[in-house]
């Protein structure tokens, strides 16, 4: 190796880049999780879902009053609502306490990047990450319908996309969240799937179980069911098509009698949104607060 | 630059940082040395707002915790253990450009000197690159950046003699009232680039010396065989004694001090005089030269 001192040439101002802290790292989050070999089987897995509804001939299909694209666009959100919560809670919760194991807090926060930034960012750049992939889906059966001479309900594929975006931005909240009160990587593991039991266990059925059972309050039950945002969404997902008591279950239908239709589909956007972006908050207030090693 | 009063910061119920007060004006080049556990890692983190703290600390008239992005756009940092980020070396360096004034070419060049083309594993995972080859980047990265104050935790310890040697003439090259502290369980490894020598140990400054000429440590630069007959050798001193190459030999341990190195042991020495019966260096004139033992005079 030669030991000629090169000369520097003199420093110029740099520009910074045009995306400003909080967008440079929702930019590198997002491109960092697009080659993540997780990523991409959950991208595979979701397009191929879509296809194969196609293939199998779903969209012709007629079970229990819903056809067409409709029982197909409901097939998907059924299966995301099953799929997406733990799928974001486990890659997700594992991220910030990820960096801080791996040494990557003590390099990036020393660079001048605020904390909030950073952390926003990460939040950022992994929403776009999951929830673009599923829009993207709905849309994409929703034109296939359509160049195949189908009829498309545009307005249900518009509030599918809502709520596939309140729910995944839902999720990401309470998994950052968990990311940053956990030490450790198993430790965040085992919250995140504790949380989803929990909003599992806490929907129609096992709420009935507690009206029945334990002579629990009404109220309580009803409040219970409007406070899980799992329940939330199928609720309004299955509200659009046909909201009988034999399909909704009946606390669903219960909810649905108290807010009305318009009501629930709006609660439905709206509650996961602000627990998501509440939950993330909290742990926004956390991580700029302690020790970040 | 750098002012820190009665800075405490304790994990739990364990203590690393006690009391400490420091101070260093623009254009000081510190070592800062001392064992492992000592406070080194603890004491920078602090001061690149990484952790909470009791006491005061202004870097650049900046404090570390509520002004921490004015703090950091005039500090650099390379930690001794490079991050694994899941980024490639090409979304690094631009992750360099987008937050931190400075331009890649700049960066290319100081890695071209430590013999690394940036361009050529510009594709590559960073986590894929050698240690050595990841301490190189990192270092080409804090030096373009031209900061007001330079921080680096055991800045040689993953390079080769020869990267090492470049790395340090780049440091040297560095502007006059650029602030540099730097961490290293060794000083001969820091002779001729620092002016100032600080000792930790137990979370506090044992040891505080100004070298008066940046060449000082270089001109005496050496060893010194030592000797050391100890009262009892409880598992601290002797694990101590062990990080500083000595080993057991008949009725004591005997071990080389590279002599810039020679006063931290006369100070650790010192600390342990209620164990240690005599200890001796050899008189570094000649090699047939009579022992001084020091413990007698």
């Amino acid at each position: 190796m030669s030991e000629a001192i090169v000369t520097v040439t003199e420093q110029q101002p740099h520009r910074r880049g045009r995306l400003g802290p909080l967008g440079t790292m929702a930019w590198l989050d997002l491109r960092e999780t697009l080659r993540a070999r997780w990523f991409q089987l959950y991208v595979l897995g979701f397009t191929s879902l879509m296809g194969l509804f196609f293939v199998f001939g779903l969209a012709e299909s007629q079970v229990m009053g819903f056809t067409g694209l409709g029982r197909l666009l409901l097939t998907f959100i059924q299966i995301t609502l099953v799929v997406l919560p733990i799928f974001v809670l486990v890659t997700t919760a594992r991220t910030l306490v990820g960096d801080r194991e791996a040494g990557v807090f003590e390099y990036v926060l020393t660079l001048p990047v605020s904390l909030a930034a950073y952390y926003w960012g990460r939040l950022l750049g992994r929403t776009a990450a999951i929830a673009l992939p599923l829009v993207a889906a709905l849309g994409a059966g929703a034109l296939i319908e359509r160049l195949r001479g189908g009829e498309v309900p545009w307005a249900v594929v518009l509030y599918y996309s809502g709520l596939v975006l309140a729910l995944t931005f839902c999720f990401l909240g309470l998994a950052m969240l968990i990311s940053v009160v956990s030490r450790t990587q198993e430790m965040a593991i085992g919250l995140a799937f504790g949380v989803w039991l929990a909003l599992e266990a806490l929907i129609d059925a096992l709420l009935i179980g507690l009206l029945v059972q334990e002579r629990a309050p009404v109220e309580s039950v009803m409040a219970a069911a409007l406070l899980n945002p799992l329940q939330a969404f199928r609720t309004a997902a299955i509200a659009l098509f046909d909201p009988e008591l034999t399909i909704l279950g009946s606390v669903s239908y219960a909810l649905l009698d108290i807010l009305g239709q318009g009501g629930l589909l709006a609660w439905a956007l709206a509650w996961p949104t602000v627990l998501g972006a509440g939950a993330a908050a909290v742990g926004a207030f956390i991580f700029v607060r302690r020790d970040a090693l | 630059m750098i002012l820190v009063q009665h800075l405490s910061k304790r994990f739990g119920r364990a203590h690393v940082l006690t009391g400490l007060d420091f101070a260093a004006s623009a254009g000081e080049r510190v070592a800062l040395v001392g064992q492992n556990g000592s406070g080194k890692t603890t004491f920078m983190r602090c001061l690149l707002g990484l952790y909470r703290y009791e006491g005061q600390i202004t870097v650049g008239g900046h404090e570390p915790r509520t002004e921490r992005s004015a703090l950091l756009e005039e500090v650099a940092f390379v930690p001794q253990l490079p991050p694994a980020f899941r980024l490639t070396v090409g979304e690094y360096v631009e992750l360099i450009e987008a937050t931190c004034r400075v331009r890649e070419e700049r960066i290319f060049s100081l890695a071209h000197e430590l013999g690394l083309d940036v361009e050529a594993i510009w594709d590559r995972p960073f986590p894929a690159l050698s240690g050595g080859m990841k301490q190189k980047l990192l270092s080409a990265v804090a030096i373009a950046r031209r900061p007001k104050l330079l921080v680096m935790d055991e800045p040689g310890a993953n390079l080769d003699p020869t990267a090492r040697r470049i790395l340090y003439t780049q440091l040297a090259r560095l502007d006059d009232d650029t602030t540099m502290l730097l961490s290293s369980h060794r000083v001969d490894e820091l002779a001729g680039l620092v002016t100032r020598v600080v000792e930790l140990d137990g979370g506090r400054i044992v040891l505080d010396d100004v070298v008066a000429r940046a060449t000082e440590l270089d001109s005496i630069a050496g060893s010194t065989q030592a000797f050391v007959e100890l009262v009892d050798a409880p598992a601290s001193v002797s694990s101590t004694l062990q990080e500083w190459g000595f080993v057991p030999t008949e009725g004591g341990w005997r071990g080389t001090v590279a002599n810039p190195d020679r006063f931290r042991f006369l100070a650790l020495m010192t600390r342990w005089s209620g164990l240690v019966r005599r200890f001796t260096f050899d008189d570094p004139r000649g090699p047939q030269g009579p022992g001084d033992d020091l413990s007698e005079r």
